[in-house]
């Protein structure tokens, strides 16, 4: 997270923060002012939502022509340089966490045996180029099962047990 | 005085006995160990003891609660300095620069420090708590809807400078955060905002699940997706924690640890705002202030100092109005009134040893936190040690527990992950969390009291700069606005040199 | 003493008389509103009266938001098993449907009541109003400019307002905290004049002299020591008809019969005859008043109906009350 943003991805957030604030502006606008129930008028709830998207609009249009006058209007191939960044890696993160957080947590499943499958799929695909490379699959596989019934137990018997949450 | 020190003598006695110091100690690392997990907060561990508690004698449940109180603040800095996870909402600001100096090797140091800061913290709390309790109680009834109006927007000005060197985008996040909490039902009108019909939607969004995913989650994204892996740290720098550390920066201490009292008296706003307020105005005042947010002593410090003292400073209202200054101290007032002890403004008269009580309860948690906190330090630096690959599930499963856990609510393990997906990309485009936390926690504040303040004044503004206190934050805003512009600040340094000089 | 009784009706419920409920895991009571309220309280200390009997611990679990809507909604929609309950104020639980909130009836849970609560009219202890009439006189001089805090739209303390105001045709400036005892505090620091909320909320500042209580809405006078008794309003609106605002624990009607078997009998052995419970609400000006069954159904739908028709005079209502039961008062 060091690099340096170009004026590229200033240039697009700071259209995306122009588009936020128009739905914003809008949604407030646009708002029951419940004149129906004859409050007063500078309580209506759309006051504080359309004040906020006028200032986010602003400070948009503040980074807009900050990341112009750096030529961010200009197109480049992949505007957030992101040397440190394995793509393969991020997606295969975020996939594993919401199909865990959204589909396995909550559907029935115990929350333990989803916990354990989580982190032994993951912590095993993760380590997989490695341990191959070692010839080590096998111990892997073990070790990441081992990780993942150790965190079910544990989150089980700390939460559940001892205070009394209700798992998912 | 002779009386009071009389009094708090024989409370300091009469805890002194080894069951009684059994309890503290099974209750301070109780609450510790709440405070630690991401989800279990002061508030939840605090209401789940007060059901445990019930049937013991009054004075040892609450002293039993105390404890866990100021243990859980304390506990909750071990997971923002180990995984960057706040385990309260009140050590949120604590992660900015305890975890950059877990990642420098500096975890023993880092613990060190938040050992430190909480204990400094909770004694300059302590000590207006023993002596000014009925002057200052009447402080929480200054503040009125104008005065939290100013907080707010004070709060939303120093967001933009908290941590990164372009305010314009903390400022961005900051509002960004202002409109997730304007989210749902309205508290005034309770009219539902932006919930499209949604029921869970219309409740809005809750700050712990949107604290663990755009810190907890969005930190579990990058750490996994770096192509090489941070190198793991296997020395223990130190675990004692430096005296020289507190001596250097002797003013953030006092300065946080007021200001972190002042928080906790004023009702409503509890120990996430005190810890980011003390880090906001230590920033401000710091000699290196690029530092904060890169790993600096100071600020972590004035995060700690700052979030602890404002446990005995919520104590100081109930106990002299019956007005909890933050959630955990309405749940302790709760308790206190379910034991037979009633808080308010007839306690100084009726019930003195009670508050006595209170004081030397505090002293022994206070205790509780320096011994646990400098033995739990070479097991918890352990979990450094751990490669990524296998610690980074489980943290992410601690994300989903700690998102779940608190009102118990698939909605909210979905707002955990949505706002860590928003936080992550936002990272990724440079934008700084803090402010965003910021924003969430004090939107709320800003739009009810706003509307609030024009409703009784029928829409007339001028209380919002006449009333005493609130012209005075108005002042301190227009100051704070007006040095961000480098002209009006240039010209103020050489007008000040000028004055000196002279 | 208590516990030789406790340990009578533990033995007095393992009789086999009737199909016996035994919890096997802790039961989830969700209170729809923040620790530390009055909800949060008294439920709190039933649920602790109630563990020993069910010999199994029952957790509290603070779900607040949307006027409550929110956790009853998880209440509702939990497995219906008897292990998940909620608590709260009868005439909330009933409103929800009128308001659009929930669709849930006050006939679909079994009410298991153990307070009554009656609203105050407090004033800052620095006005002038020295007596009810005082007050009315003045809001009628100035219309729509004396400020009453309550604890929102939905709340007890606006209900009263409301009946107050339309008894009397006066007017009132509406200012809406996040709680009873935030509304409470506003007029303590004198933000606002007035305040209705319960009188659970304000005792303690009127034995510290920080409130004067005008009048309790309702038909009979507390007496609160330490300061006298508080006049009920009908002393000055002889018609005034107040009905009682009950709180209890919910539980959803299609749970197995034995729990609420059990807990009718848990109700009737442990909680009607709570010494805990009766001080508590001696201390704070509350009514003991538990009850159950369709005794308690009866004793809630005065308060449901006149709030759910208060709510739909006042443009509010997304459904008609008569549309789902609920009759004109």
């Amino acid at each position: 997270m060091t690099e340096k943003p170009t004026p590229q991805a200033d240039f697009i957030s700071a259209l995306v923060w122009l588009a936020f604030a128009a739905l914003v502006i809008t949604g407030a606008w646009t708002m029951d002012r419940l004149e129906a129930q004859h409050i007063n008028p500078y309580t209506a709830p759309g006051l504080v939502p359309g004040l906020l998207g006028v200032g986010i609009a602003i400070m948009g249009a503040l980074l807009l022509v900050r990341a112009m006058r750096a030529g961010g209007h200009r197109w480049v191939r992949s505007p957030i340089a992101a040397k440190s960044v394995d793509r393969g890696r991020l997606w295969l993160a975020l996939v594993l966490c919401l199909v865990f957080g959204a589909v396995l947590v909550g559907r029935g499943l115990p929350f333990w045996l989803a916990t354990m499958v989580f982190v032994a799929v993951t912590t095993f695909l993760f380590q997989w180029p490695e341990r191959r490379s070692k010839g080590q699959l096998g111990r892997g596989a073990l070790v990441a099962l081992a990780c993942g019934a150790g965190t079910a137990a544990a989150v089980t018997l700390v939460f559940q047990e001892i205070f009394l949450v209700r798992l998912p | 005085m002779l009386d009071g020190l009389a009094l708090f003598g024989s409370s300091i006695a009469r805890f002194g006995e080894p069951m009684t110091l059994l309890h503290i100690a099974v209750a301070s690392f109780l609450g510790l160990v709440i405070g630690a997990l991401p989800g279990l907060t002061a508030t939840m561990g605090v209401a789940l003891l007060t059901t445990l508690t019930l049937k013991l004698p009054p004075d040892l449940a609450i002293l039993v609660l105390i404890c866990t109180y100021v243990g859980a603040i304390y506990g909750g800095s071990r997971s923002a300095i180990l995984l960057n996870i706040p385990g309260t909402p009140a050590n949120a600001a604590a992660c900015l620069d305890g975890y950059a100096l877990a990642r420098q090797g500096l975890a023993g140091r880092a613990m060190g420090i938040s050992t430190t800061g909480s204990v400094m913290g909770t004694l300059i709390g302590i000590f207006f708590l023993a002596l000014f309790t009925p002057v200052l109680g009447e402080i929480a009834l200054k503040f009125g809807a104008y005065e939290f109006f100013w907080l707010a927007v004070f709060g939303v000005i120093i967001s933009g400078n908290l941590t990164g060197d372009d305010p314009l985008k903390g400022w961005l996040v900051g509002f960004l955060g202002l409109f997730v909490a304007s989210i749902g039902q309205d508290a005034i009108h309770a009219y539902e905002r932006f919930s499209f019909g949604n029921r869970d939607l219309a409740g809005g969004f809750q700050l712990i699940p949107a604290l663990v995913g755009a810190f907890g989650f969005a930190e579990v994204l990058s750490v996994l997706s770096e192509k090489v892996a941070r190198p793991a740290i296997h020395a223990v720098d130190s675990y004692l924690p430096r005296i020289r550390d507190v001596l250097r920066y002797w003013r953030t201490v006092i300065r946080s640890g007021l200001i972190g009292t002042f928080i906790g008296i004023v009702p409503g706003v509890g120990e996430d705002v005190a810890s980011w307020s003390s880090y906001a105005a230590a920033r401000r005042a710091s000699k290196e202030a690029d530092k904060f947010g890169k790993g600096s002593v100071e600020g972590l410090m004035a995060a700690e100092t700052g979030d602890n003292a404002c446990v005995p400073g919520a104590i100081i209202p109930v106990l002299a109005l019956a007005v909890p200054g933050s959630a955990p101290a309405a749940v302790l007032m709760a308790a206190m009134i379910i034991h037979g002890v009633q808080p308010g403004p007839l306690i100084m008269v009726q019930n003195p040893q009670f508050v006595y009580d209170v004081v030397a309860m505090m002293m022994y948690a206070t205790l509780g936190i320096l011994v646990f906190g400098l033995v739990m330090v070479r097991p918890l630096i352990k979990i450094l040690q751990v490669p990524r690959d296998v610690i980074m599930p489980i943290v992410f499963v601690l994300c989903v527990i700690g998102a779940f856990a608190i009102a118990q609510r698939l909605f909210d393990i979905w707002t955990m992950l949505g706002f860590g997906v928003v936080g992550y990309i936002l990272r990724r485009f440079n934008y700084p969390m803090a402010p965003f936390v910021l924003g969430i926690v004090l939107g709320d504040l800003l739009d009810k009291n706003l509307r609030r303040g024009l409703v009784i004044s029928d829409g007339d503004l001028t209380p919002f700069f006449v009333r005493p206190i609130s012209a005075l934050m108005f002042a301190v805003c227009l100051i704070t606005i007006l040095l961000a512009i480098p002209a009006v600040n240039d010209w103020a340094r050489q007008a000040w040199a000028r004055v000196r000089t002279s | 003493m208590k516990r030789i009784a406790l340990v009578l009706t533990a033995l007095l419920i393992a009789t086999p008389a009737t199909a016996q409920w035994k919890p096997t895991k802790p039961i989830n009571l969700i209170v729809p509103w923040a620790a530390g309220g009055s909800t949060d309280q008294v439920t709190r200390l039933v649920a602790a009266e109630l563990e020993g009997p069910l010999g199994q611990k029952i957790v509290v679990v603070n779900q607040p938001g949307a006027s409550g809507s929110i956790g009853t909604k998880n209440a509702l929609e939990a497995p219906k098993d008897g292990y998940t309950w909620t608590a709260g104020a009868a005439q909330d639980l009933g409103t929800y449907i009128v308001l659009g909130m929930l669709e849930t009836k006050i006939t679909d849970w079994n009410l298991y009541l153990n307070v009554a609560n009656v609203p105050t009219v407090g004033v800052g202890a620095a006005t002038p109003y020295q007596s009810f009439n005082d007050l009315v006189e003045a809001m009628k001089k100035q219309p729509g400019q004396i400020t009453v805090a309550t604890a929102g739209i939905t709340s007890g303390g606006h209900n009263a307002m409301e009946a107050i105001a339309k008894a009397t045709g006066v007017t009132y400036r509406h200012v809406t905290y996040d709680g009873g005892n935030p509304a409470v505090i506003a007029t303590v620091s004198g933000e606002t004049q007035v305040t209705t909320q319960l009188t659970v909320e304000q005792t303690e500042m009127i034995r510290a002299k920080r409130i004067r209580p005008l009048a309790v809405v309702g038909d009979k006078g507390i007496e609160i020591d330490g300061h006298g008794t508080i006049p009920p309003i009908t002393q000055w609106l002889p018609n005034f008809k107040a009905p009682t605002n009950y709180f209890g624990v919910f539980v959803p009607k299609g749970v197995p019969a034995e729990v609420t078997q059990t807990l009718d009998k848990v109700w009737a052995d442990v909680i009607m005859k709570s010494d805990a419970l009766r001080k508590y609400a001696a201390s704070k000006g509350a009514l003991f008043a538990p009850a159950m069954g369709a005794d308690a159904q009866a004793k809630v739908m005065p308060a449901v109906a006149a709030n759910a028709w208060m709510l739909h005079e006042g443009g509010k209502s997304k459904v008609a009350p008569n549309t789902v039961g609920i009759a004109k008062p």
